[in-house]
């Protein structure tokens, strides 16, 4: 799978895929790209056949269908949009990663565990 | 009595006659996710890590009445998110109420006191408080000080206007016995209903991945906060899942039986795990590979012992056996015998 060089340089931890690009050079790649685009709770960057490119939330994706697809939510519409895996080629994880653990880290820095009294 | 016996008579008409009709797979208690905006950021929680636009997003009324329509389950538990902060909550519930479903409005009541002008007494509304633990246990698993004494203050002025109240409890890795047991003997002076207590999800999107609990601890943890347990405590939930909790008892999964409907649709296959979403109830209910969900079969599933999975298995082995219902009258009026 090829990455440009925004992986090399923009990752906050190991664990986060903030800011990986994707270009999956088949469909078994492109399965898992999209099955990390799922599983990514930030926005990402759909590259599209087309040339154009759809930014926005992935919720869903079906791979159990002859044309598996996945559905996205864009900032901007209300009805979701669904985009069919062989129109894209390629995949951005642009938006901030929100799941990367900000709460606990910064509680724990502020405070300790409470002690049985 | 913990749970109003009106309450238990339409839970109990609409499982059993789910049995009688040989439906394999039925739901107990609809999971409505309006929102996912929270006012709190807690560790323990999967819920609110979104981006800004999905957050803003909100169902309908329509679409929360719809949803109790498809499902047909006679409670509806409304989590979030933190479902107060939805300008459309009390108009939800009204109609929620309207068709004689029992809700469970779940907040961490950082908002009740404010917006209890805006709900009416009834015996179909309860709300659920989010509490954790006594003061230090609680200000901490969400994240902020002094949320404990905002609810303890909420849940006065809920009680003293009439309204069903309970609380429900997460516990983590850390929860000491002795401190969670003084915590119930709080809760109950405060005057609450009943208490719901389950073990923590370990959610994948989680802050805080370390303090969640695995099986074996769950039913030490549990054993020890519900043996010789004080009469004066009630529990608004299955006594049979508080004996699987306790290890007592085994059960499978019921992923169906809390089936959660949200702002991207009815959630495969559980409250819990995303694997997808369904357009409508029956497309949830007929095309999801249940198979392939529980305890030994899915690595997600692997220490799980949540409500939302056990506790509609132990429901369904109250109205299913005779040794299933006798075991829950003999729960429900001997609580310590083993």
């Amino acid at each position: 799978m090829e990455m440009t060089s925004a992986e090399k340089h923009v990752n906050k931890t190991p664990q986060s895929w903030e800011g990986r690009d994707f270009r999956p050079a088949d469909d078994h790649e492109l399965r898992e790209v999209l099955g990390r685009a799922f599983d990514y709770r930030g926005d990402v960057t759909i590259q599209l056949k087309t040339g154009d490119q759809i930014v926005g939330y992935v919720f869903d994706r079906n791979e159990g269908v002859a044309q598996p697809y996945i559905k996205m939510f864009l900032a901007d519409q209300q009805e979701p949009q669904t985009i069919a895996y062989q129109n894209i080629t390629g995949v951005k994880f642009s938006g901030e990663d929100t799941a990367f653990g900000r709460s606990w880290e910064d509680w724990a820095q502020k405070t300790q565990k409470p002690q049985p009294s | 009595m913990a749970v109003p016996l009106s309450q238990m008579v339409t839970v109990a008409h609409y499982a059993l006659s789910q049995q009688v009709r040989r439906v394999k797979r039925y739901p107990l208690v609809l999971m409505l996710e309006p929102l996912f905006r929270c006012n709190l950021e807690c560790a323990g929680c999967g819920k609110i890590q979104y981006p800004d636009h999905i957050l803003n997003r909100r169902l309908t009324p329509e679409q929360c009445w719809n949803a109790a329509d498809e499902c047909g389950a006679p409670i509806v538990s409304i989590p979030g998110g933190e479902p107060l902060i939805h300008p459309e909550m009390p108009t939800i519930v009204e109609g929620l109420v309207q068709r004689k479903k029992y809700v469970y409005l779940c907040t961490n009541a950082i908002l009740l006191e404010r917006k209890l002008d805006e709900y009416h007494p009834s015996k179909f509304l309860t709300f659920s408080i989010h509490m954790d633990g006594l003061k230090e246990e609680h200000d901490h698993a969400v994240c902020r000080e002094g949320v404990y004494e905002v609810a303890v203050k909420a849940i006065r002025a809920a009680l003293a206007r009439g309204f069903r109240v309970t609380t429900n409890t997460t516990l983590f890795e850390d929860a000491q016995p002795t401190r969670v047991r003084k915590f119930f003997d709080e809760m109950m002076e405060l005057g609450v209903e009943g208490m719901m207590i389950s073990p923590g999800y370990s959610y994948e999107k989680a802050p805080d991945q370390h303090s969640f609990l695995k099986r074996d601890r769950t039913r030490t943890l549990f054993s020890q906060l519900l043996s010789q347990r004080k009469r004066t405590w009630q529990f608004n939930q299955s006594p049979l899942f508080l004996e699987f909790l306790m290890g007592k008892r085994d059960y499978e999964c019921t992923p169906w039986g809390n089936p959660t409907y949200n702002v991207f649709g009815w959630q495969r296959p559980c409250y819990l795990l995303q694997d997808g979403y369904a357009s409508t109830f029956q497309e949830l209910m007929e095309e999801t590979e249940w198979d392939r969900y529980g305890t030994g079969r899915h690595e997600q599933c692997r220490d799980c012992m949540v409500h939302c999975g056990y506790e509609a298995s132990a429901v369904k082995d109250t109205f299913s056996s005779w040794s299933g219902f006798l075991g829950t009258v003999r729960a429900t009026l001997f609580p310590n015998a083993v």
